[in-house]
């Protein structure tokens, strides 16, 4: 059902990203880590031969990664002696309990039932199709980005939608046959579903957050669902998820000084702007966050920025541009209609239970350090209400996918509220 | 007392609401069939299963046996509203075939349902989704 070649140079991806400096994360955190920098590194190549014009091939792709993980990889560092054993480690984070072993299980179980639903075919989204993975098929056999196929008006294929995507799906075609291994891209959601929980996880006990366990769990049963409803396999959502939780994870998840980890923030936070249009908005508000937060954030935004602005030049100069012709115009005198529509999607159809856990998890930890998060939030449901506000806004096609991440984003805020409530950190 | 409570809370709530949703996940999944190995990609499509795993298949037999390279395009002949869309699933659907537009006559042409009112093609494959149809004369 699924080729060996997708599984392989997907789980090549963590092996190439493991260049990356972590401190002492769980291992299933350093995993995810490892593989949204992998993901991004090998992406972040294509994107950048294809802007030379340049064919990509193993030859030019992997010597990169394979030089950075022999320099500043895990061997590298214990080789020079740069990584203590765990015990000595400063910030080792707590072994895990038998009931946090409990309800991780149910988060497992809930990914479990994603793997069952895609592979029932019942969670397959029209968007991979008709074009995300249309796109990563003609750019891997083109082995390059294709955007003379991809402008073509009569394919209709969001030539502005950023690359990552299609971009992954060529990477798992290298050296094929020139077919994409659909059920292998639809299969990759439950497992960036399960690197965002390991990120989540992780990094929150990597902070001594007491319910870290517990909020992994909510998350990833809570958005198995999402993804289950809202029939997202093979389309950008899970990535783009996965890189915003794995950013703000290491935003808020810090043990001795905020910023710890930012160099993963920063990759993740570029992943972010390269997988989805909403992504450069999800960038924009984090790192006004993270400036109100901090009082700086040009650490974290060099590279978001510059890859940012790198794709839209890119897409500036071969034309990139959207061919999609919307049904009504936009019009902030349909905001009243658009706000009711979106306050009934704001339920989650699930009675707004989502918020209410949420709520319960704010006020049982410091809610003064949730507040950037949630105007963030709120910062990107406003973004929505402004892109839907039209005669007839159909909030019921779209916003099941597009609320996820602003409920991410308050997710974020109780993690914080508990962080900040978290014991200090052990020495 | 109410400390206990308030540290407990978090993972009171979570186990809870976890649970809710890993039971509505496995009733939904249930309900629509539960865990089995589809045919196809689209074989639980939401307007019409049947049918769009049967288009599926129908491309899978295409892009095996037509000669690689070939031009092709695809149609609903009761349908050409939706000759776009139709399009659109073809370049997935036939990754080693040259897909061209309906207004042109290719080496192949798939009818997705209905007939193909073209002297210049003949029939060489059916199936429940429509028919696969080879051009002869020019």
């Amino acid at each position: 059902m699924v080729g060996l070649r997708f599984v392989l140079l997907t789980l090549a991806l963590p092996v190439l990203g493991s260049w990356i400096r972590v401190r002492s994360l769980p291992l299933a955190a350093r995993i995810a880590v490892y593989f949204g920098t992998g993901l991004f590194t090998i992406v972040a190549e294509m994107f950048v031969l294809s802007m030379l014009g340049v064919r990509w091939s193993f030859a030019l792709l992997l010597p990169l990664p394979i030089a950075l993980v022999l320099w500043r990889g895990p061997l590298a560092r214990r080789h020079a002696g740069r990584w203590p054993a765990r015990a000595d480690e400063p910030s080792a984070p707590r072994p895990a309990s038998g009931r946090s072993h409990a309800i991780l299980l149910l988060a497992l179980f809930a990914i479990a039932i994603l793997t069952s639903v895609v592979l029932a075919a019942g969670a397959t989204s029209g968007d991979f199709v008709f074009f995300w993975g249309v796109k990563g098929q003609r750019w891997a056999q083109e082995r390059t980005l294709d955007y003379a196929f991809t402008k073509e008006p009569s394919h209709y294929m969001h030539p502005d939608y950023p690359p990552l995507v299609p971009l992954y799906y060529a990477w798992t075609m290298l050296g094929g046959d020139g077919a994409l291994d659909w059920w292998g891209a639809m299969l990759a959601t439950p497992l960036f579903l399960l690197m965002s929980t390991a990120a989540l996880w992780g990094f929150a006990r990597y902070a001594d957050i007491r319910a870290a366990d517990s909020l992994a769990a909510f998350f990833a049963t809570l958005y198995a669902l999402f993804y289950i409803r809202n029939a997202v396999a093979g389309n950008a959502e899970p990535p783009m998820l996965f890189f915003e939780t794995l950013a703000l994870a290491a935003l808020t998840c810090w043990r001795e000084r905020p910023g710890e980890h930012d160099a993963i923030a920063a990759i993740a936070l570029s992943g972010v702007a390269l997988t989805k249009v909403e992504g450069g908005v999800f960038v924009a508000l984090v790192l006004l966050t993270t400036w109100i937060v901090r009082k700086s954030a040009w650490r974290i935004g060099v590279l978001p920025v510059l890859t940012l602005t790198a794709w839209l030049i890119f897409g500036y100069v071969h034309g990139l541009t959207d061919t999609y012709v919307p049904r009504d115009d936009l019009s902030f005198a349909y905001i009243g209609i658009t706000v009711k529509e979106m306050i009934r999607e704001l339920s989650l159809h699930l009675g707004y239970t989502p918020w209410i856990a949420l709520a319960i998890f704010l006020f049982s930890g410091r809610v003064r350090a949730a507040l950037p998060y949630l105007a963030a939030s709120l910062g990107f449901i406003l973004f929505l209400l402004a892109i839907y506000t039209r005669a007839e806004p159909h909030l019921e096609w779209s916003a099941g996918r597009t609320l996820m991440t602003p409920f991410l984003l308050a997710l974020f805020g109780a993690v914080a509220a508990q962080r900040s409530s978290a014991s200090a950190p052990h020495s | 007392m109410y400390g206990l409570t308030v540290h407990r809370l978090p993972t009171i709530t979570a186990w809870l609401f976890a649970l809710a949703f890993v039971v509505i996940a496995a009733r939904e999944h249930l309900a629509r069939g539960g865990p089995m190995l589809a045919r196809t990609i689209s074989s639980s499509s939401s307007n019409n299963p049947k049918s769009a795993e049967e288009t599926l298949l129908l491309y899978e037999h295409a892009s095996k046996t037509i000669p690689r390279g070939a031009t092709i395009t695809v149609l609903k002949p009761n349908n050409r509203a939706d000759d776009k869309q139709v399009l659109r699933v073809s370049h997935g659907q036939l990754p080693f075939h040259r897909v061209v537009p309906q207004n042109t006559a290719p080496d192949f042409i798939i009818t997705l349902g209905g007939t193909l009112d073209d002297a210049r093609y003949e029939q060489i494959h059916e199936s429940p989704a429509g028919t696969i149809w080879k051009r002869v004369r020019w």
